[in-house]
């Protein structure tokens, strides 16, 4: 879609319904490949469609107007320098994003529906695409991007969702497999997700802002790093969830073996 | 084939190196010449309504919005009765011009036909705060060093508001000389320029200013084309002849040189005012509506250094390179127009033709009008002159052949004369006594040939002596004028003639009492400081003035000195002339404590200030003075040379401009992390309109490394330290920048 | 405890043990007290500020970081904020001299007069007694007026902008604090100016 975008020229008309659709892309995505191939299993997980739902919804009611209305990064964070801007963002954006995620997926599918591990990261990417959702289409209806722009912000705050949300899940599925889990894990899950959203948002704009220069009169930005940096983030955080999942995994079973 | 292919290949790189060839030659920044020209509109407020009646081009000479122009459609007078200064700037090449502010005239000279304005409200009226202002500007050039056959390129407004800024090329064809002016009174140009670009800017190929082209309209010719209606001024519902009409000027070839405009630009830079006593030699004297008027024409081949033909001509030899047209003229003012037009063998020629301009002599005296350094190719010259359109006066001179060996006379030089018969003095005004020598030298006479000494006091003839030649073929003579009772003050003149024809002629002007060989006219001139003007006569003189003072009073005493002499004060600071005028004498005789009072708006700056005093274009008596530590203190903002900033700033996400973003550019000493957000850093602040567009008001300088932050709420700022242009960056520099949401 | 969640509601309850229910207690907890240190940062940055001091003028004042400062015109000091758009939210103090005769009106007076000349639509809006920190008695006078661009060549949108002096007349001289903003913001912004004037000492 992404090269779809990049290469087509649209007619001016059409440039905000294709960035609509673009930002609705990840949702239909979820839609056909997950929640409808969940429907042919023989038990299928329960909610996921609820928990994206509500997810989208906590996103509209709460999560945007609390961070636009009240906490304002957009007044003071572009300015600052590099670590209050990670510092920042993780304690304003990221800590009120994953602390909604984790409420809707909380009270809505735990523990009831977690019956394995990968339950966590299913409904963890559930709840992440709903709220991912909302967020692009508050951007795309706000800010009016070009299309092949939209595309890049959708995928970065997709990436960004996913990615904590799968964190969290790590640590939803620990306190729920684990009888004796430490207390203070889903907390410091919590904590690493918010630390990740902290680090990615002034990271990818970073990359993709321009520098000055008296021999280039046009200075563009270049939004494809942004774009690189959150594939590689994605990349890098479920590579370390794969290994934190399959240890946990692996433990639960020797635990089951020992018992037996 | 081969043969074709070379051909080919060396006919592509013949266009590839001469191309690049004439983009080495084009330095002119005519993006800023063209910013810095604007359309000025004088008008006249009727009822509620502003009614246009004169219009004209103007050019920006100064950041803080100083206009050079032409006084004659900005100064009011009969022809452009408005009394409100409207300026028009043009904000895209290609549109007309838009009205954005006021001016008010701060300097005038009305018979050299340039005005300065300031501009000091804003076009609803407002007033514009002082320094508030940061418009492109052009700086003037040394316009003696134009030469023959420059190419120059004149700008301003072709119409009269319809159309944008028009470009003119063209070369200079010649200089005009005249007495006030010297050899470079006009610069002449072959370009086809409309007269309504009067008032605009000619400039050399450094987009330096050389001068303000420039033509008056005659009254007399106001019909029809010459005057366009454009307003329903008397409300009948029509827009036709009975309306107030806008009057435009026919072509110019003509351009007054800058170095006319530097006195004006400094005494408006410096602030400022020279107040003289009116009742006493400041003015021309009203003088009854009579026809101007021109007599006595006859030519010369050079001037003397008073102004005054070193001999009298008939023909010209082939080859010659220097002319000058004499004539008497009276009833002239600063309002006069006067043209000049020449036909050779009846065929009209703009290189030695002036087109209708302004007078800049007196009311009454003797004028010159010529050419030097330019050949005069060989033909039947015609000559004719026009005051308000009507013809005052023709002559006719043969160039061409071998040089006659006629008898001459040439190079009178008056004094009072020694034991050895030479006379002494400054050559062209004499001190009052009983007797006034003239000395002229004589070539290719003949024993016995019939020769006639006149002389005139005040254009009445005094003595008249024919006599028959006696003396040898060439050499020098002396001839005196004696009066009974002695010889008064006043203007006299001496014609001498041989066979009946006129040889040599000169004015000179007695004044002042005796000193030695040389006049007593001015005496005891000095610099004071008093309260009040009154009290000046009571201050002792002073050379220093401590800093700040905010007046002081130039005096001098005067002896003898005719009603209608004509004498010239001039004050200079630093060397540079910011005040000169030129007029009759129309006080007392003699005197003392003459006034010349400066008074500067915030104190008069620092500097060295001189007055100068000349009757007839001789320089008499002097004063100098120091106010604080002697020295004009440096503008940094007088440079309008270096690279122009200028740029878009837009939205990464949605390509569309930003507004109100700030571009700041640090000076030189500090970096982007020196930056402690204090205006003392600053070099430049620019903020971006509603299309994100931005301007640096401050032309930067060559390879100084400047820091460049650009910020807004919401968006990552874009920094950079060492921005440094390079001789080889484009001027002006546009540069589009893109900002992330944080 | 049973745990709670919607699709479990009707399912048996499970008991959660004493970590699981305090994993989530301290997992709000921290998101709570993350919030709050998000809040105080943001607080932090707003409201964060730089001392100066002008002994000449007997002045010391606290103003917002990373606001232009300037001293070359004709006031003590002014504050800009180049970061925001539109108009560049200022605070300016300025003394004026004044004669024993003088009252706040007359001050008040020679400001409209002046700035009417200048400033494009200027109009005063109310005059009315201001009580500054420590009590000292002064008068507030709001006022409205268009700001334009000096710019002839870019095309810049006038701005309405609102205005607020603070003036008071002590040892000798008035001292006129003034706060220019938006108007549409100036309400949201006012409370920068309450800090300043919270800290200004003269």
């Amino acid at each position: 879609m992404l090269l779809a975008v990049r290469f087509v020229t649209f007619p001016s008309a059409l440039k905000q319904p294709t960035a609509l659709f673009v930002a609705l892309f990840p949702a239909v995505l979820w839609l056909r490949f997950s929640w409808l191939r969940e429907r042919t299993v023989p038990e299928p997980r329960q909610g996921l469609l609820l928990v994206a739902v509500i997810a989208a919804l906590a996103a509209n009611a709460v999560g945007v107007p609390f961070v636009n209305n009240v906490l304002r990064p957009d007044e003071w964070l572009p300015l600052s320098g590099a670590v209050s801007r990670i510092v920042g963002y993780a304690f304003t954006v990221g800590v009120i994003h994953e602390f909604i995620r984790y409420l809707v997926v909380r009270f809505t599918v735990w523990p009831s529906q977690y019956r394995t591990r990968l339950d966590a990261v299913a409904y963890g990417a559930a709840a992440a695409v709903g709220y991912a959702t909302v967020l692009n289409l508050h951007f795309v209806l706000s800010a009016d991007p070009t299309p092949e722009v939209a595309a890049l912000r959708v995928f970065d705050e997709l990436v960004r969702q996913v990615a904590g949300g799968i964190i969290v899940g790590y640590g939803l599925a620990e306190v729920r497999f684990n009888t004796r889990p430490f207390p203070f894990l889903l907390a410091a899950t919590i904590a690493f997700a918010t630390l990740i959203t902290g680090i990615a948002i002034p990271v990818a704009s970073g990359l993709a802002n321009v520098t000055l220069s008296v021999n280039s009169p046009v200075t563009a930005a270049n939004p494809l790093r942004g774009f690189l940096f959150s594939a590689l983030l994605i990349v890098g955080v479920a590579a370390m969830l794969v290994f934190l999942y399959n240890t946990a995994i692996r433990q639960d079973q020797e635990a089951a073996a020992g018992e037996v | 084939m081969r043969t074709a292919l070379y051909l080919a290949v060396g006919v592509v790189l013949a266009v590839i190196v001469s191309s690049a060839v004439e983009g080495q030659g084009q330095t002119i920044d005519l993006e800023r010449i063209r910013r810095a020209t604007v359309f000025i509109m004088q008008a006249r407020s009727v009822s509620s309504d502003l009614i246009v009646t004169c219009v004209g081009s103007g050019t920006i000479v100064s950041r803080d919005g100083l206009v050079l122009t032409s006084a004659h459609a900005t100064f009011p007078s009969r022809l452009c009765d408005g009394e409100t200064l409207i300026v028009a700037f043009s904000v895209r090449a290609d549109e007309p011009p838009i009205p954005k502010y006021r001016a008010e005239i701060v300097q005038a000279d009305i018979g050299l036909d340039l005005a300065l304005l300031r501009i000091t409200r804003q076009f609803d009226g407002r007033l514009v705060e002082p320094g508030s202002l940061a418009l492109p500007f052009v700086e003037l050039a040394d316009s003696n060093t134009v030469q023959l056959d420059q190419t120059i390129t004149v700008v301003g407004y072709p119409g009269i508001g319809h159309d944008p800024v028009d470009i003119r090329r063209g070369t200079v064809g010649g200089f005009v000389a005249e007495p006030r002016g010297g050899d470079r009174a006009w610069i002449k140009t072959l370009a086809e320029i409309p007269g309504t670009m009067s008032g605009g800017g000619a400039y050399n190929q450094d987009g330096q200013l050389i001068g303000v082209p420039t033509t008056a309209p005659i009254i007399s010719s106001l019909q029809g084309a010459a005057c366009i209606p454009v307003q329903d001024t008397n409300g009948d519902g029509l827009v036709n002849a009975s309306d107030v009409c806008i009057p435009v000027g026919g072509f110019i070839n003509s351009i007054r040189p800058s170095n006319f405009a530097r006195p004006l630009l400094r005494a408006a830079t410096l602030g400022i005012s020279v107040e003289l006593p009116l009742a006493l030699g400041t003015s021309f004297a009203s003088i009854p509506e009579r026809q101007p008027a021109f007599r006595r024409l006859f030519f010369a081949p050079s001037v003397n250094e008073a102004g005054m033909p070193t001999s009298v001509i008939r023909s010209l030899p082939a080859g010659a390179t220097s002319l000058y047209l004499f004539f008497d003229y009276e009833n002239m003012t600063p309002e006069t127009v006067y043209e000049l037009r020449v036909t050779v063998d009846g065929i009209p020629n703009r290189t030695f033709s002036l087109a209708p301009v302004r007078w800049s002599g007196g009311e009454r005296g003797l004028w010159y009008i010529g050419s030097v350094n330019q050949p005069w190719p060989n033909g039947v010259y015609d000559f004719t002159l026009f005051a308000n359109g009507v013809t005052s006066g023709t002559a006719r001179l043969l160039v061409g052949g071998a040089a006659e060996p006629a008898p001459t006379f040439s190079d009178i030089v008056f004094g009072l004369q020694d034991s050895r018969g030479t006379p002494l003095g400054n050559g062209f005004v004499l001190p009052t006594g009983d007797i006034a020598n003239a000395r002229f030298i004589y070539r290719n006479m003949q024993p016995g040939l019939p020769w006639t000494v006149i002389w005139y006091y005040e254009g009445i003839e005094v003595r008249r002596d024919e006599q028959v030649w006696t003396d040898g073929l060439s050499g020098a003579k002396t001839v005196g004028l004696a009066g009974e009772g002695g010889l008064f003050p006043g203007a006299y003149r001496l014609e001498l003639y041989i066979e009946n024809r006129l040889a040599a002629t000169s004015d000179f002007t007695i004044a002042g009492a005796q000193e030695g060989v040389f006049p007593r006219v001015f005496t005891n001139v000095r610099f004071a400081s008093a309260p009040t003007t009154a009290e000046t006569g009571r201050t002792a003189s002073a050379s220093a003035f401590p800093t700040g003072v905010r007046a002081i009073y130039g005096l001098f005493d005067w002896q003898q000195i005719r009603t209608g002499t004509l004498w010239t004060l001039r004050l200079s600071v630093d060397s540079n002339p910011f005040y000169e005028r030129t007029a009759p004498w129309s006080g007392q005789e003699s005197g003392a404590d003459f006034s010349v009072r400066l008074v500067g708006e915030m104190g008069i700056p620092d500097g060295t200030y001189r007055m100068e005093l000349l009757v007839n274009n001789v320089p008499l008596q002097l004063a100098q003075a120091q106010v604080g530590i002697g020295q004009l203190p440096i503008d940094r903002f007088a440079s309008a040379s270096g690279l122009q900033l200028r740029g878009q700033i837009l939205d990464a996400e949605t390509n569309r401009g930003i507004p109100g973003v700030s571009v700041i550019l640090l000076t030189a000493e500090y970096s982007v992390s020196d930056f402690e957000w204090r205006e003392d850093q600053l070099f430049a602040l620019a903020v971006t309109d509603r299309n994100g567009r931005f301007q640096i008001d401050r032309p930067l300088e060559l390879l100084v490394p400047y820091s460049v932050i650009v910020a807004t709420a919401g968006y990552l700022p874009v920094t950079a330290d060492g921005f440094r242009i390079g001789p080889e960056t484009p001027n002006p520099l546009d540069l589009t920048i893109y900002l992330t949401r944080g | 405890m049973a745990s709670r969640d919607l699709l479990g509601a009707a399912a048996r309850p499970e008991s959660l043990t004493f970590r699981q229910r305090w994993s989530h207690y301290i997992a709000v907890l921290y998101c709570l007290v993350a919030t709050l240190i998000g809040l105080n940062l943001r607080d932090a940055a707003l409201t964060a500020t730089i001392s100066y001091t002008n002994s000449q003028a007997g002045i010391r004042a606290q103003y917002p970081a990373n606001w232009l400062i300037d001293e070359s015109g004709n006031y003590v000091f002014r504050v800009r904020d180049l970061s925001r758009p539109g108009f560049k939210t200022t605070i300016q103090v300025a003394t004026r001299p004044v004669s024993p005769l003088t009252s706040t009106r007359n001050v008040l007076d020679a400001l409209n007069l002046s700035r009417a000349q200048t400033l494009a639509a200027y109009e005063v809006l109310s005059e009315e007694f201001y009580a500054l920190p420590d009590d000292v008695a002064a008068t507030a006078m709001t006022y409205t007026f268009v700001d334009t661009q000096d710019n002839p060549f870019l095309q810049s949108i006038p701005v309405v902008v609102q205005g607020l002096d603070i003036l008071t007349i002590r040892g000798g001289q008035a001292l006129v604090i003034t706060f220019l903003a938006d108007a549409s913001a100036f309400d949201r912004l006012r409370p920068v100016f309450d800090q300043f004037l919270d800290n200004l000492e003269f």
